[in-house]
């Protein structure tokens, strides 16, 4: 029985010390390390300080003392207010499982609350149908003009926008389209480049700038000559990134009318690295720009007609963007 | 605080005065038949490496509600439990964590045993719980979003429940448990589409356990005052490592039916 006693206070006394023992801190300190990694990739990479007027150089003066005062995860506040000072709706620091923390809300995202999925489907007598891993809504308007929405231009498993060729038969014999892109963050030209090339009627050319350098690229239409009837691409300021240069690369296309509200601005090319401790940081390392020649970033792209709409619009059950939309392909 | 708490029990253990045990392992003798609850005074450790591998701590109060129901030969707890801690920190940055437990335990009389020459009856079981974790992270104060992290684990365990009748008044208590295979769930980064966030975990890549002492005093007839510590942790490993510990001081308040 004496076994017993010992093992229990054993036991006992083992588990007064066990939060200590089981949860630790990190064996070394690289809060410096991330945060000087952090610096010299941006100032390697980041396409923007001229056009932005940042001097990255006094940022770094400003930032590192904080940084040396960082004890823990208090650097993540230090790098979170050095990289907010680039007011860059793309850059992100991710935590070192990968949870992305934007440091910037560009200053048109205030248009997410002017559009709803609900109020769009007031226009439509069917349900909606979804397709592409849900990132696509389709359906016939009772005027006979095709809509679909598309909520991202993200990688998703890689397949979903090969959907956009049976949506474009289920259009065949509408009397024009509209692309809705309103709400969209964005994504990758992949599936960009997929679903321009079924909209266009004569090949179109792509123009983007990486480490300084121009590259381009031509995106022929999938059945020559492509489509010919009128297609609407809906924007607002919450159209972001690739939904800024979809509708920016289809404007070359003369069937193209981009109807909405100037885009979000996020004009940056963007790619992950890796700091010392595991955490991440997305940047952009080149950019895109208009066909006018004007940045992208902070700028947006323009809609060829204007049509304003508010969060009170949509609270009222109104959509003047779509309506106006469907007004121009009757 | 903890080490101070567990040198009384193992005190307390030591020199109660002997009193004869009673012979019966029928379950309803020793385990409180009714309604109970039970608040604490949690010391709460966190690391969760989807945020950073840093330590995390902080203190909250903890609540806990348990239903037996027994008969002669076979008895179950039915208990639900959670803590909400605003301020769980690492430095100046906080964590808001809740965590809540639901568990069930089925207990059978096993026997007995002498500890300190005294009889402890045990009871043993299979004992399944499910568990939730949900995390908000300031680690950017006035971010668009703020971080966030989840982890639950339903599993299937065992529990081992152990009785030391003192006197007529006093009767001193311990419980061991431990899941042993589990259906997890972890939130993993939304770009990283190779990994589910569901999986089949073992005792070696997902775990939870406890284990509690507690000194059991009958205030009235039916009315029974608990005081008593419980060391918890969950432990998943299958994705970012995670590990919540906490030291936990309650006491209750069981009416019994």
């Amino acid at each position: 029985m004496k076994r017993y006693n010992f093992i229990l206070i054993a036991f006992l006394l083992f588990l007064s010390g066990c939060s200590d023992l089981l949860v630790n801190g990190p064996d070394s300190n690289l809060n410096m390390d991330d945060f000087n990694s952090a610096w010299q990739i941006a100032n390697k990479y980041y396409p923007f300080f001229k056009f932005k007027k940042i001097n990255w150089d006094s940022l770094y003066t400003v930032y590192k003392p904080q940084a040396e005062a960082a004890r823990g995860d208090e650097i993540y506040n230090v790098l979170y207010q050095m990289f907010r000072e680039l007011k860059d709706g793309h850059i992100e620091i991710l935590t070192e499982g990968g949870f992305p923390v934007m440091t910037y809300e560009w200053p048109r995202d205030i248009d997410r609350k002017a559009f709803s999925s609900i109020v769009v489907s007031k226009y439509f007598s069917k349900p909606l149908i979804l397709a592409g891993e849900d990132k696509f809504d389709y359906e016939i308007t009772d005027n006979n003009i095709g809509y679909v929405y598309i909520s991202t231009f993200s990688d998703g498993d890689g397949n979903w926008y090969k959907d956009f060729g049976k949506i474009m038969e289920y259009f065949h014999n509408t009397k024009g389209i509209i692309v809705d892109v309103r709400n969209n963050d964005g994504g990758n030209s992949n599936s960009e480049d997929y679903i321009i090339s079924r909209l266009i009627e004569k090949p179109i050319k792509d123009i983007w700038y990486t480490y300084s350098v121009a590259n381009s690229l031509i995106i022929n239409p999938v059945d020559s000559p492509g489509y010919l009837k009128s297609v609407v691409v809906l924007i607002n300021g919450a159209s972001f990134s690739a939904a800024e240069t979809f509708p920016e690369l289809l404007r070359q296309s003369p069937n193209v009318t981009l109807i909405g509200d100037t885009t979000g601005g996020g004009g940056g090319i963007n790619d992950f690295y890796t700091l010392p401790s595991g955490k991440r940081l997305q940047i952009a390392f080149g950019y895109n720009i208009r066909f006018d020649g004007t940045m992208i970033e902070w700028n947006g792209v323009l809609p060829d007609i204007l049509v304003t709409q508010t969060a009170s619009d949509i609270s009222n059950g109104h959509d003047k963007q779509l309506e106006y939309a469907i007004n121009f392909l009757k | 605080m903890n080490k101070y708490l567990i040198g009384a029990v193992v005190i307390l253990l030591l020199f109660v005065p002997a009193t004869k045990a009673q012979e019966s392992s029928s379950v309803n003798e020793y385990i409180d038949n009714g309604l109970t609850f039970n608040t604490g005074y949690d010391i709460i450790a966190v690391k969760d490496e989807f945020i950073s591998q840093e330590k995390y701590t902080g203190s909250s109060p903890s609540f806990q509600l348990d239903w037996s129901r027994l008969n002669d030969s076979s008895g179950f707890h039915l208990s639900f439990g959670i803590i909400s801690a605003a301020k769980v920190n690492n430095y100046n940055v906080s964590a808001e964590i809740t965590e809540a437990a639901l568990n069930l335990a089925y207990v059978y009389p096993i026997g007995n045993i002498k500890l300190f020459n005294r009889e402890i009856k045990l009871f043993f079981g299979p004992s399944p719980e499910l568990f939730f974790h949900f995390r908000t992270e300031d680690i950017a104060k006035g971010a668009v979003f703020d971080a966030y992290s989840a982890a639950f684990l339903f599993s299937a365990g065992a529990r081992l429940d152990m009785v030391m009748p003192v006197n007529k008044d006093w009767q001193l208590e311990g419980g061991i448990y431990s899941s042993l295979l589990s259906l997890g769930g972890k939130f993993i980064n939304p770009q990283d589409n190779n990994t589910s966030m569901m999986k089949i975990l073992t005792l070696f890549t997902g775990m939870s356990s406890y284990i509690e002492a507690a000194a059991r005093y009958n205030l009235i007839k039916n009315i029974s005052l608990r005081a008593g510590y419980k060391f918890s942790f969950v432990r998943i490993s299958a994705w970012d490592y995670f590990i919540t510990v906490k030291d936990d001081f309650n006491l209750s308040l069981t009416y019994s039916l």
